[in-house]
Protein backbone atom coordinates (compact mmCIF):
# COMPACT_ATOMS: atom_id res chain seq x y z
CA UNK A 1 0.00 0.00 0.00
CA UNK A 2 1.23 3.61 -0.81
CA UNK A 3 1.73 6.00 2.90
CA UNK A 4 -0.79 8.39 1.21
CA UNK A 5 -3.58 5.61 1.01
CA UNK A 6 -2.81 4.66 5.06
CA UNK A 7 -2.72 8.43 5.57
CA UNK A 8 -5.54 9.36 4.09
CA UNK A 9 -7.43 6.31 5.60
CA UNK A 10 -6.25 7.21 9.02
CA UNK A 11 -7.47 10.93 9.22
CA UNK A 12 -10.78 9.71 7.53
CA UNK A 13 -11.48 7.33 10.43
CA UNK A 14 -10.25 10.15 13.18
CA UNK A 15 -13.39 11.83 11.81
CA UNK A 16 -15.80 8.88 11.58
CA UNK A 17 -15.51 7.73 15.10
CA UNK A 18 -17.48 7.70 18.35
CA UNK A 19 -13.77 9.41 19.73
CA UNK A 20 -14.81 12.35 17.46
CA UNK A 21 -17.78 13.65 18.65
CA UNK A 22 -16.94 17.07 19.73
CA UNK A 23 -15.79 17.66 15.75
CA UNK A 24 -19.10 16.01 14.79
CA UNK A 25 -21.20 17.91 17.27
CA UNK A 26 -19.32 21.31 15.79
CA UNK A 27 -20.46 20.13 12.10
CA UNK A 28 -23.99 19.18 12.85
CA UNK A 29 -24.46 22.96 15.01
CA UNK A 30 -22.61 24.52 12.12
CA UNK A 31 -25.13 23.24 9.74
CA UNK A 32 -28.38 23.89 11.83
CA UNK A 33 -29.63 26.92 9.39
CA UNK A 34 -29.15 25.03 6.18
CA UNK A 35 -32.09 23.28 4.28
CA UNK A 36 -31.38 20.60 1.78
CA UNK A 37 -31.25 23.42 -1.25
CA UNK A 38 -27.98 24.83 0.24
CA UNK A 39 -25.92 21.40 -0.07
CA UNK A 40 -23.03 23.12 -1.85
CA UNK A 41 -22.81 26.14 1.07
CA UNK A 42 -22.66 23.09 3.56
CA UNK A 43 -19.73 21.85 1.67
CA UNK A 44 -17.78 24.93 1.71
CA UNK A 45 -18.28 26.00 5.26
CA UNK A 46 -17.44 22.33 6.33
CA UNK A 47 -14.23 22.79 3.87
CA UNK A 48 -13.18 26.05 5.69
CA UNK A 49 -13.17 24.47 8.61
CA UNK A 50 -10.66 21.51 7.17
CA UNK A 51 -8.86 24.73 6.25
CA UNK A 52 -8.76 26.00 9.34
CA UNK A 53 -7.60 22.86 11.57
CA UNK A 54 -5.18 22.01 8.81
CA UNK A 55 -3.50 25.72 9.30
CA UNK A 56 -3.19 24.90 13.25
CA UNK A 57 -1.60 21.63 12.63
CA UNK A 58 0.90 22.73 10.51
CA UNK A 59 1.41 25.51 12.95
CA UNK A 60 1.58 23.03 15.97
CA UNK A 61 4.24 21.30 13.84
CA UNK A 62 5.91 24.59 13.84
CA UNK A 63 5.81 24.86 17.41
CA UNK A 64 4.50 28.81 16.66
CA UNK A 65 1.87 28.64 18.67
CA UNK A 66 1.57 26.10 21.96
CA UNK A 67 -1.78 26.47 23.69
CA UNK A 68 -2.43 24.81 27.06
CA UNK A 69 -4.38 21.63 26.02
CA UNK A 70 -6.40 22.06 29.11
CA UNK A 71 -7.81 25.34 27.67
CA UNK A 72 -8.33 23.80 23.56
CA UNK A 73 -10.26 21.10 25.25
CA UNK A 74 -12.65 23.59 27.20
CA UNK A 75 -12.60 26.58 23.79
CA UNK A 76 -13.79 23.37 21.54
CA UNK A 77 -17.25 22.91 23.37
CA UNK A 78 -17.22 27.26 23.71
CA UNK A 79 -17.16 27.13 19.95
CA UNK A 80 -20.09 24.73 19.47
CA UNK A 81 -21.90 27.14 22.09
CA UNK A 82 -21.30 29.93 19.87
CA UNK A 83 -22.23 28.79 16.92
CA UNK A 84 -25.50 27.30 18.26
CA UNK A 85 -26.56 31.03 19.80
CA UNK A 86 -24.55 32.35 16.59
CA UNK A 87 -27.79 30.32 14.37
CA UNK A 88 -30.52 32.08 16.10
CA UNK A 89 -29.19 35.47 15.40
CA UNK A 90 -30.71 37.42 12.04
CA UNK A 91 -26.93 36.99 10.83
CA UNK A 92 -26.89 33.82 11.54
CA UNK A 93 -29.51 32.95 9.97
CA UNK A 94 -28.50 35.08 6.20
CA UNK A 95 -27.77 32.33 3.76
CA UNK A 96 -26.35 35.09 1.63
CA UNK A 97 -23.76 36.35 4.52
CA UNK A 98 -20.22 34.50 4.22
CA UNK A 99 -20.17 34.60 8.01
CA UNK A 100 -20.48 31.20 8.30
CA UNK A 101 -17.39 30.01 6.24
CA UNK A 102 -15.43 32.90 8.44
CA UNK A 103 -16.56 31.25 12.06
CA UNK A 104 -16.34 28.04 10.51
CA UNK A 105 -12.06 28.52 9.69
CA UNK A 106 -11.45 30.31 13.05
CA UNK A 107 -13.32 27.46 14.97
CA UNK A 108 -11.35 25.03 12.57
CA UNK A 109 -8.39 26.48 13.89
CA UNK A 110 -9.27 25.84 17.31
CA UNK A 111 -10.28 22.66 16.89
CA UNK A 112 -6.80 21.64 14.83
CA UNK A 113 -4.95 23.31 17.83
CA UNK A 114 -6.44 20.00 20.31
CA UNK A 115 -4.15 18.06 17.38
CA UNK A 116 -1.48 20.16 17.76
CA UNK A 117 0.53 16.65 19.10
CA UNK A 118 -0.18 14.82 15.78
CA UNK A 119 2.11 16.31 13.54
CA UNK A 120 5.13 14.51 15.17
CA UNK A 121 3.18 11.66 15.31
CA UNK A 122 2.65 11.37 11.64
CA UNK A 123 5.51 12.87 10.14
CA UNK A 124 7.69 9.98 8.93
CA UNK A 125 11.32 10.34 9.07
CA UNK A 126 12.66 13.01 6.67
CA UNK A 127 9.38 12.73 5.06
CA UNK A 128 7.47 15.95 4.46
CA UNK A 129 4.05 17.68 4.41
CA UNK A 130 2.69 16.04 1.55
CA UNK A 131 3.48 12.28 2.23
CA UNK A 132 2.08 12.66 5.06
CA UNK A 133 0.00 15.83 6.73
CA UNK A 134 -1.38 16.26 3.13
CA UNK A 135 -3.45 13.01 2.94
CA UNK A 136 -4.22 12.80 7.10
CA UNK A 137 -6.23 16.06 6.23
CA UNK A 138 -7.68 15.14 3.31
CA UNK A 139 -8.73 12.48 5.22
CA UNK A 140 -10.21 14.15 7.70
CA UNK A 141 -11.63 16.52 5.18
CA UNK A 142 -13.67 13.31 3.33
CA UNK A 143 -14.33 12.00 7.19
CA UNK A 144 -16.30 15.15 7.29
CA UNK A 145 -18.28 14.73 4.42
CA UNK A 146 -19.52 11.62 5.05
CA UNK A 147 -20.79 13.27 8.23
CA UNK A 148 -22.58 15.77 6.49
CA UNK A 149 -23.65 13.27 3.92
CA UNK A 150 -25.63 11.54 6.98
CA UNK A 151 -26.87 14.77 8.20
CA UNK A 152 -28.43 15.55 4.67
CA UNK A 153 -30.37 12.52 4.78
CA UNK A 154 -31.67 13.21 7.87
CA UNK A 155 -32.76 16.31 6.52
CA UNK A 156 -34.38 14.91 3.42
CA UNK A 157 -36.47 12.57 5.84
CA UNK A 158 -37.21 15.67 7.50
CA UNK A 159 -38.07 18.09 4.43
CA UNK A 160 -40.03 15.46 2.85
CA UNK A 161 -41.27 13.32 5.35
CA UNK A 162 -42.09 15.25 8.71
CA UNK A 163 -41.89 19.02 8.36
CA UNK A 164 -40.83 21.91 6.34
CA UNK A 165 -40.18 24.43 8.50
CA UNK A 166 -36.47 25.08 8.53
CA UNK A 167 -36.88 27.58 11.80
CA UNK A 168 -38.38 24.56 13.72
CA UNK A 169 -34.95 22.23 12.52
CA UNK A 170 -32.74 24.67 13.31
CA UNK A 171 -34.21 25.58 16.84
CA UNK A 172 -34.24 21.47 17.26
CA UNK A 173 -30.68 20.88 16.14
CA UNK A 174 -29.34 24.23 17.56
CA UNK A 175 -30.79 23.70 20.83
CA UNK A 176 -29.78 19.90 21.32
CA UNK A 177 -25.96 21.04 20.20
CA UNK A 178 -26.43 23.88 22.29
CA UNK A 179 -27.28 22.18 25.36
CA UNK A 180 -24.92 18.93 24.79
CA UNK A 181 -21.62 21.46 24.11
CA UNK A 182 -22.73 23.30 27.17
CA UNK A 183 -22.80 20.17 29.42
CA UNK A 184 -19.22 19.70 28.10
CA UNK A 185 -17.90 23.25 28.93
CA UNK A 186 -18.79 22.85 32.51
CA UNK A 187 -17.16 19.34 32.61
CA UNK A 188 -14.19 20.88 30.70
CA UNK A 189 -13.89 24.53 32.73
CA UNK A 190 -10.07 24.86 33.29
CA UNK A 191 -9.99 27.96 35.61
CA UNK A 192 -9.67 27.87 39.45
CA UNK A 193 -13.35 29.36 40.25
CA UNK A 194 -15.61 26.10 40.43
CA UNK A 195 -19.02 25.46 40.52
CA UNK B 1 -31.43 2.82 33.16
CA UNK B 2 -31.74 6.23 31.87
CA UNK B 3 -29.45 7.39 34.10
CA UNK B 4 -26.97 4.93 33.10
CA UNK B 5 -26.99 5.42 29.42
CA UNK B 6 -26.97 9.28 30.18
CA UNK B 7 -24.19 8.64 32.04
CA UNK B 8 -22.22 6.35 29.33
CA UNK B 9 -22.96 8.44 27.09
CA UNK B 10 -21.71 11.48 28.57
CA UNK B 11 -18.62 10.04 29.94
CA UNK B 12 -18.46 8.88 25.89
CA UNK B 13 -18.44 13.06 25.16
CA UNK B 14 -16.19 14.00 27.85
CA UNK B 15 -13.23 11.71 28.37
CA UNK B 16 -12.69 10.31 24.42
CA UNK B 17 -12.69 14.16 23.00
CA UNK B 18 -9.59 13.94 20.93
CA UNK B 19 -8.03 10.87 21.92
CA UNK B 20 -5.64 9.79 19.11
CA UNK B 21 -4.88 6.25 19.48
CA UNK B 22 -2.00 5.61 16.88
CA UNK B 23 1.02 4.68 16.53
CA UNK B 24 3.72 4.99 13.33
CA UNK B 25 6.89 3.23 12.54
CA UNK B 26 9.78 4.39 10.41
CA UNK B 27 12.40 2.09 9.01
CA UNK B 28 14.73 2.79 6.48
CA UNK B 29 17.35 0.06 4.75
CA UNK B 30 20.84 1.56 4.79
CA UNK B 31 23.76 -0.70 3.93
CA UNK B 32 23.36 -3.99 5.42
CA UNK B 33 21.04 -2.23 7.79
CA UNK B 34 16.78 -1.74 8.90
CA UNK B 35 16.73 1.30 11.10
CA UNK B 36 13.59 1.51 12.89
CA UNK B 37 12.02 4.72 14.85
CA UNK B 38 8.99 3.75 16.11
CA UNK B 39 6.96 6.71 18.03
CA UNK B 40 4.24 5.92 20.41
CA UNK B 41 2.40 8.49 22.51
CA UNK B 42 4.18 8.40 25.82
CA UNK B 43 0.95 8.37 28.06
CA UNK B 44 -0.20 4.99 26.15
CA UNK B 45 3.25 3.60 26.35
CA UNK B 46 2.91 4.19 29.88
CA UNK B 47 -0.21 2.27 30.30
CA UNK B 48 1.12 -0.61 28.46
CA UNK B 49 4.51 -1.15 30.49
CA UNK B 50 2.46 -0.99 33.55
CA UNK B 51 0.52 -3.54 32.95
CA UNK B 52 0.87 -6.27 35.25
CA UNK B 53 3.51 -3.85 37.12
CA UNK B 54 3.61 -2.23 40.80
CA UNK B 55 5.42 -0.16 39.47
CA UNK B 56 5.26 3.31 37.93
CA UNK B 57 7.01 3.82 34.83
CA UNK B 58 6.73 7.78 34.47
CA UNK B 59 8.80 7.55 31.34
CA UNK B 60 11.36 10.49 30.80
CA UNK B 61 11.31 11.98 34.12
CA UNK B 62 13.49 11.69 37.00
CA UNK B 63 11.63 9.44 38.64
CA UNK B 64 11.67 6.93 35.79
CA UNK B 65 11.47 3.12 36.61
CA UNK B 66 14.77 1.37 36.57
CA UNK B 67 13.63 -1.48 34.91
CA UNK B 68 11.93 0.92 31.74
CA UNK B 69 14.52 -0.38 29.18
CA UNK B 70 14.54 -4.06 29.65
CA UNK B 71 10.27 -3.74 30.27
CA UNK B 72 10.93 -1.61 27.01
CA UNK B 73 12.39 -4.18 24.90
CA UNK B 74 10.32 -6.88 26.39
CA UNK B 75 7.64 -5.36 25.13
CA UNK B 76 8.60 -4.47 21.87
CA UNK B 77 9.94 -8.35 21.34
CA UNK B 78 6.39 -9.41 21.49
CA UNK B 79 4.48 -6.70 19.81
CA UNK B 80 6.43 -5.85 16.89
CA UNK B 81 8.03 -8.71 14.57
CA UNK B 82 9.31 -9.01 11.39
CA UNK B 83 10.99 -11.35 8.80
CA UNK B 84 11.75 -11.81 5.42
CA UNK B 85 10.79 -13.94 2.39
CA UNK B 86 12.12 -16.96 6.09
CA UNK B 87 9.81 -17.88 8.00
CA UNK B 88 11.61 -17.40 11.75
CA UNK B 89 11.29 -14.12 13.07
CA UNK B 90 14.23 -11.30 12.61
CA UNK B 91 16.15 -10.69 15.75
CA UNK B 92 16.35 -6.43 16.40
CA UNK B 93 18.94 -5.17 18.91
CA UNK B 94 17.69 -2.58 21.02
CA UNK B 95 19.44 0.44 20.54
CA UNK B 96 17.41 2.57 23.12
CA UNK B 97 14.57 5.32 23.33
CA UNK B 98 13.93 9.02 23.88
CA UNK B 99 11.22 11.17 25.50
CA UNK B 100 10.03 14.26 23.68
CA UNK B 101 7.01 15.35 25.42
CA UNK B 102 3.94 13.00 24.49
CA UNK B 103 5.87 11.27 22.43
CA UNK B 104 8.76 8.61 22.76
CA UNK B 105 10.70 7.11 20.17
CA UNK B 106 12.02 3.80 20.38
CA UNK B 107 14.96 2.58 18.35
CA UNK B 108 15.56 -0.64 16.63
CA UNK B 109 18.02 -2.02 14.32
CA UNK B 110 18.10 -5.22 11.82
CA UNK B 111 20.41 -6.98 10.18
CA UNK B 112 19.88 -7.76 6.56
CA UNK B 113 23.13 -8.97 4.51
CA UNK B 114 20.97 -8.95 1.50
CA UNK B 115 18.02 -6.47 0.91
CA UNK B 116 14.88 -8.41 0.93
CA UNK B 117 12.13 -8.11 -1.67
CA UNK B 118 9.38 -8.41 0.33
CA UNK B 119 9.23 -8.02 4.23
CA UNK B 120 5.72 -9.19 6.92
CA UNK B 121 5.55 -7.09 9.48
CA UNK B 122 3.90 -7.75 12.44
CA UNK B 123 2.62 -5.30 14.56
CA UNK B 124 0.09 -5.29 17.93
CA UNK B 125 1.48 -2.33 19.94
CA UNK B 126 -0.87 -1.14 22.16
CA UNK B 127 -3.83 -3.32 20.56
CA UNK B 128 -4.45 -4.83 23.91
CA UNK B 129 -5.16 -1.35 25.64
CA UNK B 130 -7.19 0.84 22.91
CA UNK B 131 -10.42 -1.16 20.76
CA UNK B 132 -9.69 1.80 18.22
CA UNK B 133 -6.09 1.54 18.28
CA UNK B 134 -4.44 2.08 14.77
CA UNK B 135 -0.46 1.67 14.09
CA UNK B 136 1.05 2.77 10.46
CA UNK B 137 4.37 0.70 9.62
CA UNK B 138 5.98 2.81 6.90
CA UNK B 139 9.59 0.68 5.65
CA UNK B 140 11.81 3.00 2.58
CA UNK B 141 14.25 0.98 0.75
CA UNK B 142 16.10 3.03 -1.71
CA UNK B 143 13.86 5.39 -2.11
CA UNK B 144 10.81 3.19 -2.44
CA UNK B 145 8.51 3.78 0.47
CA UNK B 146 5.85 1.29 0.99
CA UNK B 147 3.22 1.18 4.07
CA UNK B 148 1.03 -0.96 6.05
CA UNK B 149 -1.70 -0.34 8.31
CA UNK B 150 -2.65 -2.61 11.15
CA UNK B 151 -5.97 -2.54 13.70
CA UNK B 152 -7.81 -5.20 15.83
CA UNK B 153 -8.50 -6.66 12.48
CA UNK B 154 -5.52 -6.76 10.57
CA UNK B 155 -1.87 -7.40 12.55
CA UNK B 156 0.10 -9.04 10.40
CA UNK B 157 0.77 -7.23 6.61
CA UNK B 158 3.39 -7.82 3.72
CA UNK B 159 5.31 -4.83 2.35
CA UNK B 160 6.45 -5.78 -1.44
CA UNK B 161 9.64 -4.04 -2.73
Amino acid sequence: MSPFTNYLTLGYEHIVSFSALDHILFLIALMATYQLKHWLKVIIAVSFFTIGHSVSLTLGALDIVTVESELIEFLIPVTIVFTALFNLSKAGQNQKSSSKNWLALLFGIIHGLGFSNYYDMLVMGTKNYWEALLPFNLGVELGQLAVVAALLIALVVYEFILNKKPREWNLFISGAAFALALIMCIETWPFEISF
Amino acid sequence: MFSFFASAFFSLLLTNAHDFHVSTTYGEFKGEQLQVTAKVFTDDLEAALEQGQDTKIALGTQREAKATPKLLEQYFRRHFKLRSTKNDWEEFTFIGYEVEYDITYVYLQYNFEKWPLAVTVQNTLLLELFDDQTNLVNLEQGGKLQSAYYNQQKTLQTLNF
